[in-house]
C-alpha cells in the first residue's frame, strides 16, 4: 500500500468518525429518541425494568458487574458503558432496603464503579446510603474475579444480576451461579466468546451493540440516545458498502 | 458538568490521541506517544490499587467478624504473595511453588467448573428456551465438538472434520462473529465520541 | 456488655448488631435509620409555584398522557430529563382512542409504567424537587394536628348535602356500581354528610371503581402543594366497631409490609445438584477412561491444519538464532491446553537455538512464560524475560514501536538489551518472528491491530491459540494478504504441527488426546439426549399446559 493510499485511509477514516459525531449531534437538536417510544423494543432489557422493580419490592438487591475492561483498550468503552447504566440502576434502586452491589475485574473499573455509585447517591441526596465496599474489585484474573463475584452472588441477597462489561467465557460461572439460585441475569458484552456462552448460560442475553445501547434504554437520554440514531445510519452504511462491494468484485471490478 | 477541568483535560488529551492516530504529523504523533507512555504507568498503578482495593473489602469483613477467616486466609495469601515476588525473583523455587501448586491449580480446576457449567446449560437449553434457534445452537455446537475430535478405531470423521467444521467455523460463525464485532465497533466509536464530548462522565471528580 | 447492648442497634435486614450511629448497616447495607431529606435540599416556600404560575396541569394530563407528559420534559433540564424520558404513561385502550396516540406509545411499555413511575419518581422527587420528610401520625387517634383535621373536614361537612341534588343526573347515566361486599362494608357512606351546592360542579369521576361520584378526589392546586398552605379537608370519621377492625386489619398489613422479615433465596433445587455432579462424574470417567482402560485408547491423529503447516513452514525458514519475541498472553486456566499447542514449536525453535524475548500483557504472563519454558523436556534457557506491559493496547502499541522505554532494565536492575540477540532489537520490526501464545480472541486481535502492521514483511506473526479462540483468529490467517502467518491451535492444532514435522508425540500427550476426544463424545451424547429429552417433554408439558403469563414474562404485559 502506497503512503498516498495510506494517508487517503486516514483522513477517510477522520471523515467517518467526524460524520458519526454530525449524526450524534443532529440528532441532540432534531429529537432525543425515547425508549418505549421511538426505539425498538429490548427484551431483555425489558426485562431487566421488571426484575430490578420486584427486587427492591422484595427487598432485595441488585448486583451489577462490570467486567474486566482495561484501562487503555477499547474494552474500556463496553465498561464505560456499564458505569453509565450503573448509574441509572442506582437510581432506580436508591429507595430499596439494600443498596446496588458493583464487583469488576480491574482497578480502573473499581474505582470508576466507586466514584459512580458515589455520584449516584449524591445527586439524589442520598450520601448516607453509600459505602464504599458496595463497589468491589473482586479479583485481578478471570477466573479470580469469577470467583469473588460469584460469592457476591451466593452471600449478598441478590435478586437480579446485571451484567454489562468486557467479560470472557468466565461470565459463565457468574450466570450458572445465579441462574441456580434462582436470580435473575442479564448480560451484555463487546466480546463474541462471552456472548455466545451468555447465549447457552444467561436468562436474558444481549446480543452484540445491544450492550452499548443498555444505557439509553435505561434512560441515560441525551447522546446516548441520539449515538443509537448514529450507529444505525452508519451500520446500512456498511451494509450498503459491503453489498456493493461484493456485487462490484461479482461484475469482475478490482477495487 | 461535573468536575469541569479534568473534563477539558480528558477532552484535550483525547482529541490529541484521535488525531495522532489519523494525522501522521511528527509533533503529533510524538505527543500521542508520549501521552501513551503516560497512561502505561497509570494503568500499572492501577493494578496495585485494585490489589488495595481488594484488601479493603476483605479488612472490613475481618474487621466486622463477617466470615473473618476466610478473608484473614485471603489477605495473607495476598500479601503474602506480593511480598514473595518482591524478595524472591521470578525462576526462584518459591514463585514457581507458588505459582505451580496454588495459582494454577485453582485456575484449572475454575475452567473445569466452567466446563461442567456449560454442559449442564447446554442440557437444560431446550427446557429453558425451547425454540429453533436452540435447535441450532446445539447443533451447530455438537458438530462443531464431534469435528474436533477423532472417533475411537475411525479416527476423524469423514466429511465432518475435513470439510463441515472448517466451513461452520469460517463461514456462519465468523460472519456471524464480524457483524456483531461491527456492531460492536460502532459501539465503542459512539461511546469514545461521547467520552471525547465530556457528556459520559457517570463518575464524579 | 450491656453497655455494648445499648449503643448498639439491630439490622431490622440481617440482623446483625450495628453502632448506634451508623446510618446503614455495616454487614448488608440496609437502612439503620429513617431515610429523610437533607434540610438544606428541603424546599422553601418560595421553591413552590405561586399563584398564576404555571404548574402541571393534572386534568390535561388525564386528557392526554402524552402531550401533557412532552410538555413536562420539554420544560425540564437536560440532566433532569435523563430520568423523566424513560417515564411511560399508560394508556386507557378506548374506542375512539386517536390511532396516533396508540402508535405513540408501543403497548410493552405500558404495563410497565406504573413500575416506572413508582421508584424512578421517588428517586427523582428527591433530586428535582424534595419533598418534606412524611411524618407518621397515629390514626384515627387525636393529635394537635389531627383536631385541626377534624374540624376541617366537619366543615366541609356541613356543606355536603347539595350534592345529593345532583346525584339523580349522574344515576340516569351510570348504571349503578357493583362493589364487592368487604369493599362496600367499608364504605362509611352513612358518615359521609351531604354535598354542598357549590360541589355539585366539582368534577365527577369518569372511570374505575369511583366512576359516577363527584369530588372524591380533589383537584391538585399549587396552593395544595405547599405544605405550609395546604387546605385540610376532612371531617369526622364516626366509626362503628367494625369499621374499626377492619382499620386495624389495614393497619397491621402496612406494619406487616415495614416489618423486617428474614428473606430466603431459592435453594438450588436437589435434582439439580445431583445433575452437576452426574455431568461431571461423567465427564471425569471420560477423561481417564483411556488411562486406566487401554482398549479405550486409540491411535487416530485429528484432521488436517492447513495453518498449523503454514506456522511449521514458516519456523522452518527461520535463520539459526534468530531472535524471537514471544508473548504469553493466557490466563493460568488454559496453561495446560496452551503449553500442549505451544510445545512442538518451542521444541521446534529450540533445535534452531533461537532467543526468545517473553512478554506478556498479562500481569501473571511472566510466571506462566517461566512454567512453559522449564516444562519442556529441555528447559529452554536462552531465554529474556522482559515482564508485564501494562495498559493493553496502548502499551502494546508503546511497546511494539519502543521496547527499549518500557524496559531498560531487568527485574534485578542489569541492562537489558545487550549481546547478540538483543544488541540489535530497537522496534518490534527487529525480530526475526513475533509468536503470540494467547487464549483470549480480543487480546489476538490487539496484537494483530496494534503490533502488525508495524512489523512489515520481514518479521511474520505466528498465533498459538486455544481452540475457543480459533473462529476469531482464523480469519487472520485466510485474508489477502496474510496478517498471521499461521496458526497452531490448541491440543490437536500442536498434535497436527507435530506430525508435519514427523515429532515424536509423547505418551502423555496421546492420553491426553484420547481422554480429550471421550469426553467430547460424552458430552455430545449428553447435550443429544439431553436436549431430545427436554425437547419431548416441553411439546409436551405445553399441549398439557398452554403457556399462561408469568410475572416476568413479557407475554403479562401485552396480556
Amino acid at each position: 500500500m502506497t503512503a498516498w493510499t495510506t494517508g487517503l485511509t486516514d483522513i477517510a477514516g477522520l471523515v467517518c468518525v467526524a460524520l458519526f459525531l454530525a449524526v450524534m449531534l443532529l440528532g441532540l437538536v432534531v429529537k432525543v429518541p425515547r425508549p418505549g417510544r421511538d426505539l425498538r423494543p429490548l427484551h431483555a432489557l425489558r426485562r431487566l425494568r421488571q426484575a430490578i422493580f420486584l427486587t427492591v419490592e422484595s427487598g432485595q438487591r441488585l448486583h451489577v458487574s462490570l467486567g474486566r475492561g482495561l484501562l487503555m483498550h477499547q474494552q474500556m468503552a463496553v465498561g464505560m458503558v456499564g458505569l453509565r447504566a450503573l448509574e441509572r440502576l442506582v437510581s432506580m434502586t436508591a429507595a430499596g432496603d439494600r443498596p446496588t452491589i458493583v464487583t469488576a475485574g480491574t482497578g480502573p473499573l473499581g474505582i470508576l464503579s466507586r466514584s459512580t455509585l458515589h455520584s449516584a447517591y449524591e445527586t439524589h441526596h442520598w450520601e448516607e446510603r453509600y459505602r464504599p465496599t458496595d463497589a468491589r474489585v473482586t479479583g485481578l484474573t478471570p477466573f479470580a474475579y469469577a470467583a469473588g463475584a460469584g460469592e457476591v452472588i451466593a452471600t449478598e441477597n441478590v435478586a437480579a444480576n446485571f451484567f454489562l462489561g468486557a467479560f470472557g467465557p468466565e461470565v459463565a460461572l457468574l450466570a450458572d451461579q445465579a441462574a441456580a439460585r434462582g436470580e435473575f441475569v442479564a448480560a451484555g458484552s463487546d466480546s463474541v466468546l462471552a456472548q455466545a456462552v451468555l447465549y447457552a448460560v444467561a436468562e436474558e442475553p444481549l446480543i452484540g451493540e445491544e450492550a452499548f445501547a443498555a444505557a439509553a434504554y435505561l434512560g441515560a437520554g441525551g447522546l446516548h440516545a441520539t449515538s443509537l440514531i448514529a450507529e444505525d445510519v452508519f451500520r446500512w452504511l456498511l451494509i450498503a458498502l459491503m453489498v456493493g462491494g461484493a456485487l462490484f468484485k461479482l461484475v469482475g471490478g478490482h477495487p | 458538568m461535573k468536575a469541569p477541568v479534568s473534563t477539558a483535560v480528558a477532552i484535550g488529551v483525547g482529541g490529541v490521541i484521535l488525531l495522532g492516530y489519523f494525522l501522521p504529523v511528527p509533533y503529533l504523533t510524538n505527543l500521542r506517544l508520549l501521552l501513551l507512555q503516560w497512561a502505561v504507568f497509570l494503568a500499572a498503578a492501577a493494578l496495585f490499587v485494585a490489589a488495595l482495593n481488594l484488601s479493603q473489602h476483605h479488612w472490613v469483613r475481618l474487621t466486622n467478624r463477617h466470615e473473618a477467616g476466610t478473608s484473614g486466609l485471603l489477605l495473607i495469601a495476598l500479601w503474602g504473595s506480593f511480598v514473595l515476588g518482591l524478595v524472591y525473583p521470578l525462576h526462584s523455587a518459591a514463585v514457581r511453588g507458588l505459582f505451580r501448586f496454588l495459582i494454577l491449580p485453582i485456575g484449572v480446576a475454575l475452567l473445569g467448573v466452567l466446563t461442567v457449567s456449560l454442559i449442564y446449560a447446554a442440557l437444560q437449553m431446550m427446557r429453558r428456551r425451547p425454540g429453533l434457534f436452540s435447535v441450532l445452537f446445539l447443533t451447530t455446537a455438537m458438530l462443531i465438538l464431534l469435528g474436533a475430535t477423532a472417533l475411537p478405531g475411525i479416527g476423524p470423521i469423514p466429511f465432518l472434520s475435513d470439510t463441515l467444521r472448517p466451513w461452520l467455523a469460517q463461514v456462519p460463525a465468523a460472519a456471524g462473529a464480524r457483524g456483531i464485532l461491527l456492531g460492536v465497533a460502532l459501539g465503542t466509536v459512539a461511546t469514545g465520541l461521547r467520552i471525547l464530548l465530556g457528556s459520559d462522565r457517570p463518575y464524579g471528580e | 456488655m450491656a453497655n455494648e447492648q445499648s449503643e448498639t442497634i439491630r439490622c431490622p435486614m440481617c440482623g446483625k448488631p450495628n453502632p448506634a450511629e451508623e446510618e446503614v448497616c455495616r454487614h448488608c447495607g440496609a437502612r439503620l435509620k429513617p431515610l429523610t431529606v437533607d434540610a438544606k435540599a428541603r424546599p422553601t416556600a418560595d421553591s413552590y409555584p405561586q399563584a398564576g404560575e404555571e404548574i402541571f396541569d393534572l386534568s390535561a394530563a388525564a386528557e392526554d398522557p402524552l402531550s401533557s407528559l412532552d410538555a413536562l420534559l420539554s420544560d425540564v433540564p437536560e440532566g433532569e430529563d435523563l430520568l423523566l424520558g424513560e417515564i411511560d404513561v399508560p394508556l386507557p385502550e378506548e374506542e375512539g382512542a386517536p390511532a396516533e396516540t396508540d402508535a405513540l406509545l408501543p403497548e410493552e411499555e405500558a404495563a410497565l409504567a406504573a413500575n416506572a413511575l413508582l421508584p424512578e419518581a421517588l428517586g427523582e422527587a428527591k433530586q428535582t424537587e424534595p419533598l418534606p420528610p412524611t411524618e407518621a401520625a397515629p390514626w384515627p387517634e387525636g393529635t394537635p394536628e389531627e383536631e385541626a383535621l377534624a374540624e376541617a373536614f366537619a366543615d366541609a361537612g356541613a356543606e355536603t348535602p347539595a350534592a345529593e341534588e345532583a346525584a339523580p343526573e349522574a344515576e340516569e347515566a351510570l348504571a349503578p356500581a357493583e362493589l364487592p361486599s368487604w369493599l362496600e362494608a367499608m364504605r362509611p357512606v352513612e358518615s359521609v354528610p351531604e354535598p354542598p351546592e357549590e360541589e355539585a360542579e366539582t368534577p365527577m369521576e369518569t372511570q374505575g371503581p369511583l366512576a359516577g361520584l363527584r369530588g372524591v378526589l380533589t383537584p391538585l392546586t399549587a396552593a395544595m402543594l405547599n405544605p405550609e398552605e395546604r387546605p385540610w379537608v376532612s371531617g369526622r370519621l364516626a366509626l362503628s366497631p367494625e369499621h374499626k377492625k377492619k382499620i386495624d386489619i389495614l393497619e397491621q398489613l402496612v406494619r406487616d409490609e415495614f416489618t423486617p422479615q428474614a428473606l430466603s433465596h431459592p435453594r438450588t433445587p436437589g435434582t439439580q445438584r445431583i445433575l452437576r455432579w452426574l455431568v461431571a462424574a461423567v465427564m471425569l470417567l471420560a477423561a481417564f477412561l483411556p488411562l486406566v482402560a487401554p482398549a479405550f485408547r486409540q491411535a487416530a491423529l485429528p484432521g488436517s491444519f492447513p495453518a498449523a503447516r503454514a506456522a511449521q513452514t514458516v519456523v522452518a525458514r527461520l535463520p539459526q538464532q534468530a531472535t524471537v519475541l514471544l508473548a504469553i498472553d493466557y490466563s493460568p486456566a488454559f496453561s495446560a491446553e496452551m503449553a500442549a499447542a505451544a510445545r512442538p514449536l518451542l521444541a521446534d525453535l529450540q533445535a534452531k537455538k533461537a532467543h526468545l524475548v517473553v512478554v506478556s500483557t498479562h500481569p501473571l504472563g511472566p510466571a506462566l512464560a517461566d512454567n512453559l519454558l522449564t516444562s519442556l523436556p529441555r528447559p529452554y534457557t536462552a531465554a529474556t524475560t522482559l515482564g508485564y506491559v501494562p495498559g493493553g493496547a496502548a502499551g502494546l502499541y508503546t511497546f511494539a514501536r519502543l521496547p527499549r522505554l518500557l524496559f531498560a532494565t531487568n527485574a534485578a536492575g542489569h541492562p537489558l538489551w545487550t549481546g547478540a540477540a538483543l544488541a540489535r532489537i530497537h522496534t518490534a520490526a527487529d525480530f526475526d518472528l513475533v509468536v503470540v501464545c494467547t487464549d483470549d480472541p480480543e487480546v489476538a486481535r490487539m496484537w494483530v491491530e496494534q503490533v502488525q502492521p508495524l512489523l512489515g514483511q520481514g518479521t511474520p506473526l505466528l498465533m498459538v491459540v486455544s481452540a475457543q479462540a480459533e473462529p476469531l483468529v482464523e480469519p487472520y490467517y485466510e485474508t489477502a494478504p496474510r496478517q498471521v502467518a499461521g496458526v497452531i491451535t490448541g491440543l490437536e492444532g500442536g498434535m497436527a504441527y507435530a506430525a508435519t514435522r514427523e515429532m515424536k508425540v509423547s505418551a502423555y500427550t496421546w492420553l491426553v488426546w484420547n481422554g480429550y476426544s471421550w469426553v467430547v463424545l460424552a458430552a455430545v451424547a449428553l447435550m443429544a439426549a439431553a436436549g431430545l429429552y427436554n425437547l419431548l417433554l416441553g411439546w409436551w408439558e405445553a399441549r398439557r399446559h398452554p403457556r399462561q403469563p408469568l410475572l416476568l414474562d413479557d407475554t403479562a404485559d401485552e396480556a
